[in-house]
């Protein structure tokens, strides 16, 4: 018999304080997200056939990403995940209950706030958008944006952003159907590299460019 | 100590708020969308992140930084104010998953049009790429109208790549409201 798909989206979860009561409590249900996020990250960079530029590690991901269930000082980062995890139940077993369900991840929505001056209202960029092949086809995605962009109103923001390669037309077209606006009069500049460390250096060593002078840093 | 004959960049205050009205009015006027700016001192106060000054010491967790540069305090340059604000750098901080790192984002990068080609804009830009590596960032990052030929080529010189195989959507005022609300446009083919 087929089972029933129940998608559910929230803050990606990482390991709760082992020394919490009420944690270990629950502990069956917590995981830690991180795993499925760098997968997840790498078949995206995969897609966009650019899996030789993923650097991130698990590590590096819970050390700079945002999320529920941490006992870690969080407060200088920016990042959080949305994780789209789809529950299938067999709703006609007779001894049917919750723990009989099965979760799965099937996607996810990595964002940070942003601000914009002219409107002087904060916003969200949404930095990777995934749906796992599998899972395609059943508007997961949409569901994964109209959240972002509800998560935008609630924050009494005003844009709800993220970038596309101009060759994924079908995406495109799936954007368009959301009422995204491209935005083809702008383009992005990127410093990064040896260039950035160069650009910062550079500043140091003359005195230019130096917040608040040689003597004091930021 | 600072060098005196050179301007000053650090994190603005309340008191920098009118200066920076100006500045994204001045900016906007610039890029030919002055009608745009919906900004007022009272709303830039309530979203922006702003430094303890010795005045007012007020530090609130908004959503960007602003950077203000200052003319020197003994200006070389004849006629010039000392300590005249004469531009601004105003950022966030943005994440890069493939590097597992954040960065600074860029959203408004000005220079008054009195105090330019003296590598003040430069002089900002220095000061962002410092505030990457401080942070352990990987990236600083913005974008620029196409047909702004020569902001396009003053990046080039500072050896910013233009990401020309990627362009940014964008969904805001009804469609935003429209999208929270599950009414979207259908798909002519699935998806």
């Amino acid at each position: 018999m087929a089972g029933h798909e129940h998608p559910s989206i929230s803050l990606a979860n990482i390991e709760g304080n082992n020394d919490c009561q009420r944690m270990k409590k629950h502990k069956k249900l917590i995981q830690t997200d991180v795993p499925e996020i760098h997968k997840m990250i790498c078949e995206l960079a995969d897609y966009e056939k650019a899996l030789h530029s993923v650097e991130a590690t698990e590590d590096s991901l819970r050390n700079t990403l945002i999320f529920a269930g941490s006992s870690q000082n969080q407060s200088n980062r920016v990042a959080k995940t949305l994780i789209l995890r789809i529950q299938t139940s067999e709703p006609q077993t007779k001894s049917y209950s919750p723990s009989d369900a099965t979760s799965q991840i099937a996607g996810m929505a990595l964002f940070y706030p942003t601000y914009s001056t002219w409107t002087s209202k904060c916003g969200i960029h949404l930095e990777d958008l995934y749906v796992r092949p599998a899972y395609r086809g059943r508007g997961y995605g949409k569901l994964l944006i109209q959240r972002l962009a509800e998560e935008v109103v609630n924050m009494g923001g005003a844009r709800l952003e993220w970038q596309c390669l101009e060759w994924n037309a079908s995406s495109l077209a799936f954007y368009d159907s959301l009422g995204a606006r491209k935005m083809d009069g702008w383009v992005g500049l990127r410093l990064d590299g040896e260039r950035l460390v160069e650009m910062a250096t550079r500043g140091s060593e003359d005195g230019r460019g130096n917040v608040n002078g040689k003597v004091n840093g930021l | 100590m600072a060098d005196p004959t050179q301007p000053s960049i650090r994190h603005a205050t309340y008191e920098d708020v009118p200066e920076i009205l100006a500045m994204i009015t001045e900016l906007a006027s610039y890029e030919k969308a002055e009608d745009k700016v919906l900004a007022t001192e009272d709303s830039l106060k309530r979203t922006l992140t702003f430094d303890q000054s010795g005045t007012s010491s007020h530090t609130n967790k908004g959503f960007a930084k602003t950077l203000i540069l200052r003319l020197p305090t003994s200006p070389t340059h004849t006629g010039d104010e000392p300590q005249a604000v004469a531009g601004m750098a105003m950022y966030f901080n943005n994440y890069s998953t493939w590097r597992a790192k954040p960065g600074v984002y860029l959203e408004d990068l000005f220079v008054r049009p009195q105090y330019r080609a003296r590598g003040y804009g430069k002089m900002l830009i220095q000061a962002l790429a410092q505030e990457v590596l401080k942070i352990d960032g990987a990236r600083l990052e913005w974008c620029c109208l196409r047909w702004n030929e020569p902001s396009l080529r003053f990046y080039d010189s500072l050896g910013a790549k233009q990401m020309t195989d990627w362009v940014s959507l964008r969904v805001d005022g009804k469609e935003l409201e429209d999208l929270a609300m599950g009414r979207t446009k259908a798909l002519k083919s699935g998806s």
